[in-house]
């Protein structure tokens, strides 16, 4: 069993089982697991990240719940300190995570954003930063702080001097909101630009239009899917998420356990086989055992737990959408995963070789 | 293949500020720490003195005993380049927020041998010919620590004159709008200093030993934590052996410095400090390099040329300094002031004093003097008053005129040794006739 870095995390679970009910549920809700597609995806962007890669943009799509964010702060995070650990300077920030502000405003804004930026790289004085430009020989400082001119300015120096190598925009969908995608994208771009940053956005499969639309962005960008287990996506999908759901019965911090594999097609079906619903069911559930008389266990439960009939079918429409404009666009889904073209290249290499 | 993952960790805080490398660490041209903050300042786009502000109200709260500046102005940079005990709480907590060691950019590894007076000037100033080089490399121009130091006057590498960062133009550009920072005018903010069209200046060989003395002596920072003083004195007694005869005295009258200073440095257990311009003094009469002298081993060069610092500079070492001599005088007062006296308290030599302006001395202690008479007198007028008082009290009350008596109505002893009991006495006996009473 891996070291967990917080009190909650390191006990086991017989331990939690003394627990009070707010220690058992703070307990359940930091655990995550990994499984095939988490792991395919981690896979890919350790290569796209690379720093040769000269992809700059990355884009990781899936549905809502999936745990795109949770992946972000928790899996990616931990590769990309095994990789990065031993070239570290004390000041420097190589990843920066941060959320695309929906404020209410009616264009977005920038100023937010780059914000955001500076906070997360631990900057300070944000709100005096100044911007100074060349005039006729002279440097001049411009009037006014903290305008946009001088937040890009200081994003801009931040990500060298902090030698940043990664910035994850969440909820990256935000961006769209204002159909301005071009002036969106091109600025996006001149910050990946900015001393071999690279750019990665979470989002929903909204955002695959804003990769697409641009002949300049597709170029230097990736599209990356975090897919669902699909009950029509055949025996390999169905062992990998009744796998999960085992694990979640395994680590169930009551003494009363649900048998919850010998349901895996119906909870597959209750949550279109997303691992982050999977997850929200499986708390809401245990929350409502753990404070029921002497916690014992009511399929009821689950009725109380689920997604209502219409927020799945939109959850299911947009996924399904969104995974047929995902066709082709796919980072690997390419002219060699066709298997006649790819046995070609085989055999030719293998003719040459001999 | 299902596994756990561990919570955290999490990437690791950055420090707070960014970890800017300094220049030049290994050489003599190492650049300041006032450069190095304004350098780190331009890259945080905030103006140097909000960083200075953040930086020095973070200090103020840690210790009590540390006073954040007020601005970020030539004489506040003296002391955060310069040995100051401020000097080195700045260093500490600009190390420990940007990871990066400081203490070669500062002069405080020297603070146990050099005195501070005389050690870095006001005016800022460049060498035009060090900026084209950093120019024509596509390097960042720093500003060097040397550039500070008082008695630098022109550069060891190109051997011009240096100039002076401000151009003293009309027409400048709102306080606001200018820039600070190395490489741009601080009067106009033109960019590596175009808007100076003056020719370049030669340096004579004296201004020009000087500085490549103290460059040395920069670099020797790179390899030694701080000045060891018994380097010093093993290198001064050693100078004394080769030179005259082992006789220490003998090195202060040639070399016109002090006596008392040269015999203080020559001692292991002495807590004085030389300035740089006497150690450079010293150096040059004996054409010995001052590295050598502090780590002990004088080596000799016979093409050393022959340098005393100018009247003007003791002149003003004179007058920056008087106003706390005469404190200090005042504070004792039963010292006279004399030029001995001020001698002793300068740490330099009776004829520093008198040369720097005999009429001038004379004026500072002839006023000191009358200064003290006045106040004197006004003390005496205060006793004396104080002493009428008390005895009309007494006569009104209809009580003996003693100092017993005095001393019940006031609460306070009253000696007859005393100069309130003398004039006590003197009082009484104008309001009690001869032969009547007792003083006691």
């Amino acid at each position: 069993m891996a070291s967990f870095n917080n009190p909650i995390g390191s006990l086991t679970k017989d331990e939690v089982l003394n627990q009070p009910v707010a220690v058992r549920l703070a307990w359940f809700s930091q655990l995550y697991f990994k499984h095939r597609n988490l792991l395919e995806v981690a896979q890919s962007l350790q290569h796209i990240l690379h720093a040769t890669s000269e992809t700059r943009i990355t884009v990781l799509v899936g549905p809502t719940g999936i745990g795109k964010t949770a992946f972000c702060k928790r899996v990616l995070c931990q590769q990309l300190m095994a990789t990065w650990k031993d070239s570290l300077l004390p000041s420097d920030a190589p990843l920066l995570f941060i959320a695309a502000p929906a404020n209410g405003e009616r264009s977005l804004s920038w100023r937010t954003l780059y914000a955001r930026l500076l906070e997360a790289g631990n900057e300070i004085l944000i709100d005096e930063k100044r911007s100074t430009t060349v005039t006729e020989a002279r440097h001049v400082v411009g009037r006014g702080k903290a305008t946009v001119a001088a937040l890009r300015e200081s994003v801009e120096s931040m990500i060298r001097h902090r030698n940043v190598r990664l910035i994850v925009i969440d909820e990256a969908v935000h961006l769209l909101r204002f159909e301005e995608h071009m002036a969106v994208m091109d600025t996006l771009k001149s910050l990946a630009d900015v001393h071999q940053a690279k750019l990665l956005l979470l989002g929903s499969y909204d955002l695959i239009a804003l990769m697409t639309q641009y002949g300049q962005v597709a170029r230097r960008s990736e599209i990356l899917h975090m897919p669902r287990y699909r009950n029509d996506g055949g025996e390999v999908d169905r062992k990998e998420f009744a796998i999960l759901v085992g694990k979640f019965q395994e680590f169930w911090p009551a003494k009363e356990v649900p048998d919850l594999l010998s349901i895996t097609t119906e909870l597959m079906e209750a949550t279109l086989g997303s691992v982050g619903l999977l997850k929200a069911l499986m708390q809401s559930a245990l929350t409502f055992q753990l404070q029921a008389p002497h916690e014992v266990w009511k399929p009821a439960y689950l009725l109380r737990s689920a997604k209502s009939n219409g927020s799945l079918r939109c959850i299911q429409k947009e996924t399904i959408d969104g995974e047929e404009a995902l066709a082709g666009l796919v980072y690997g889904d390419n002219v060699f995963a066709d298997k006649a073209f790819m046995q070609r290249v085989i055999t030719k290499m293998s003719a040459r070789s001999a | 293949m299902i596994g756990l993952v561990d919570v955290a960790p999490l990437m690791p805080v950055p420090t707070r500020l960014y970890g800017l490398v300094p220049g030049n660490t290994a050489s003599g041209n190492v650049e300041s720490l006032t450069g190095y903050i304004t350098r780190l300042a331009g890259a945080h786009c905030i103006p140097p003195t909000l960083l200075i502000d953040a930086i020095g109200n973070e200090l103020a709260t840690t210790s009590a005993t540390f006073s954040p500046l007020k601005n970020f102005g030539t004489r506040t940079k003296k002391y955060i380049n310069g040995i100051d005990k401020n000097a080195i709480a700045w260093m500490q907590a600009l190390s420990e927020w940007t990871g990066q060691d400081l203490h070669r950019c500062t002069l405080e590894w020297t603070s146990d041998l050099l005195a501070g007076y005389h050690l870095l000037g006001n005016t800022p100033r460049y060498c035009p010919l060090c900026l084209k080089d950093h120019e024509a490399n596509g390097t960042e121009v720093i500003d060097q620590l040397l550039w500070h130091v008082k008695v630098v006057k022109a550069c060891p590498v190109h051997g011009v004159l240096l100039r002076d960062r401000k151009c003293g133009s009309a027409t400048k550009p709102s306080v606001f709008a200018r820039k600070a920072g190395m490489g741009h005018c601080t009067d106009c903010g033109a960019i590596g200093y175009h808007c100076d069209q003056r020719p370049l200046e030669e340096a004579d060989a004296g201004e020009l030993w000087i500085a490549k003395q103290v460059q040395e002596l920069l670099a020797y920072g790179s390899t030694h934590r701080r000045l060891d003083r018994n380097d010093l004195v093993r290198g001064i007694n050693q100078l004394a052996i080769h030179e005259t005869n082992g006789k220490v005295a003998a090195l202060a009258r040639i070399s016109n410095l002090s006596r008392s200073l040269i015999w203080e440095m020559a001692k292991r257990n002495s807590t004085t400090r030389i300035s740089l311009p006497a150690l450079l003094q010293l150096a040059s009469a004996f054409k010995v390099s001052i590295t050598s002298l502090l780590s002990g081993t004088p080596e000799f060069v016979s093409d050393t040329p022959l340098v005393e610092f100018p009247k003007e500079i003791k002149r003003k070492f004179v007058t920056d300094y008087v106003q706390d001599v005469v404190l200090h005088f005042k504070a004792n007062k039963n010292l006279s002031l004399s030029v001995t006296k001020m001698a002793y308290m300068f740490d330099c030599s009776r004829r520093t004093i008198s040369d720097a302006d005999p009429e001038f001395v004379k004026q500072v202690i002839a006023s000191y003097d009358e200064a003290q008479a006045v106040e004197r007198a006004v003390r005496n007028q205060e006793v004396a008053d104080e002493v009428e008082a008390v005895v009309m009290k007494l006569a009104a009350a209809g009580q003996s005129i003693t100092l017993r008596n005095a001393a019940l109505i006031t609460g306070k002893r009253w000696m007859s040794s005393s100069k309130k009991g003398k004039v006590f006495k003197a009082i009484r006996k104008a309001h009690v006739p001869e032969g009547q009473g007792e003083l006691f």
